[in-house]
């Protein structure tokens, strides 16, 4: 798998999510270059079970960076079916390459027209380039 | 994350369980709105008590040189807190917290540090007014996923489990001891910030020395009113902001 940042679709909280129209409706989550350097140095990691359901907008895992901990949020609703859980113990990775070694969990959506509320791209570059 | 607020409620609390205090800032934090103000309390803990980092677990305590050097800390009353960092020992301190909720557009992650800052050399500017010499640690016992490799909590190079035995470059501390840590969490409500100011040795563990210990500070200080004080300097020099303070049966209605 490639995933090219160009390819996804983005939350205003900073999670990408990948969900081809070949992928059966399964979305990848991950969070983005962006909001891994606004982390700058992550610590710890949590993320979901597989079988956990999560609606669109809530709470999927935490990073800590700098004594800060920061919650993750789903960006479409459906059920958890598989977790990069060895992400935990290399969070390098996710500084080196957010999109492809750095893919947190895979989620069957319930819902796949949740994917038209989220921002492509170019609307998440212009979103972050006037960000403060 | 913009402080765009000029109202600011100060809560001067009571002492509380451990379970309280975590449970009313965690609330604060929920309920904080985007037109709401901030909200400033100060605190004690009505027994000496642990407050865990998020992340950690009271297990990790039996193997850490604290916990075998003073083994009476496993038998402490403790409560994780829903910011991040190290362990601190709530007994001969005060706690602050304070929530900002959070401004309109992109969602931030991670910490502010310019918060940690603002707070921080306040408190420092105040303590050297006392006689102290005070500074920002500029030092860092961080765990931290920067290099290639696992991070260090993996790699053998624990950090110790309390946090006034670790140092991060915003720490303040006089001499070579650490007397205020900050931590934070953020969320898509606002951004939550805690700190303890450290007082005095407590008995629960008297390898950490506070203020008074390494000061010659006048007896019955008003730490309480000193540190509303810094924190209101802190804030200035980020935002103006216009305090009311919030009478305690006012808060509780707040807390719902």
């Amino acid at each position: 798998m490639s995933i090219q940042p160009e390819q996804l679709k983005y939350c205003d909280s900073h999670e990408w999510v990948y969900a081809p129209a070949d992928a059966s409706g399964v979305a990848t989550v991950g969070i983005s270059a962006f909001a891994v350097a606004e982390l700058n140095d992550l610590v710890f990691m949590a993320l979901p079970s597989v079988g956990q359901k999560l609606a669109a907008g809530q709470e999927f895992g935490e990073v800590e960076s700098v004594k800060a901990v920061s919650p993750m949020y789903s960006p479409v609703s459906g059920e958890v079916i598989e977790v990069n859980s060895g992400l935990v113990d290399r969070l390098d990775q996710l500084n080196g390459d957010p999109y492809d070694q750095g893919w947190m969990m895979k989620i069957k959506m319930s819902d796949p027209s949740e994917l038209a509320k989220l921002m492509d791209y170019q609307a998440y570059q212009k979103m972050i380039s006037q960000h403060g | 994350m913009e402080i765009s607020k000029n109202k600011a409620l100060l809560v001067r609390d009571i002492a509380r369980s451990g379970i309280d205090n975590m449970r009313i800032d965690d609330c604060l934090l929920q309920r904080a709105v985007p037109e709401g103000p901030i909200v400033v309390r100060i605190y004690r803990w009505s027994e000496p008590t642990l407050s865990l980092g998020h992340f950690q677990q009271i297990e990790e305590l039996v193997d850490d040189p604290a916990g075998r050097s003073q083994p009476s800390l496993n038998r402490l009353h403790w409560v994780r807190r829903k910011t991040g960092g190290g362990a601190i020992l709530h007994d001969q301190e005060i706690t602050y917290s304070f929530v900002i909720p959070a401004s309109k557009g992109l969602l931030d992650k991670g910490a502010n540090e310019v918060l940690y800052r603002a707070v921080h050399e306040a408190v420092r500017d105040g303590l050297i007014r006392l006689g102290l010499e005070a500074s920002l640690s500029e030092n860092c016992t961080c765990a931290v996923a920067k290099n290639s490799g696992p991070v260090a909590k993996n790699s053998g190079e624990e950090e110790p489990f309390l946090c006034f035995q670790r140092r991060t470059p915003v720490d303040l501390v006089v001499g070579a001891h650490k007397v205020l840590g900050s931590a934070q969490r953020r969320t898509r409500a606002g951004l939550l910030q805690h700190g303890s100011l450290l007082l005095r040795a407590s008995r629960e563990f008297g390898a950490l020395l506070g203020i008074e210990d390494l000061g010659e500070i006048p007896l019955e200080f008003p730490w309480e009113e000193w540190l509303i004080d810094r924190l209101r300097e802190g804030f200035g020099t980020i935002v103006p902001l216009n305090y009311e303070d919030l009478e305690l049966k006012d808060f509780g209605y707040l807390l719902g």
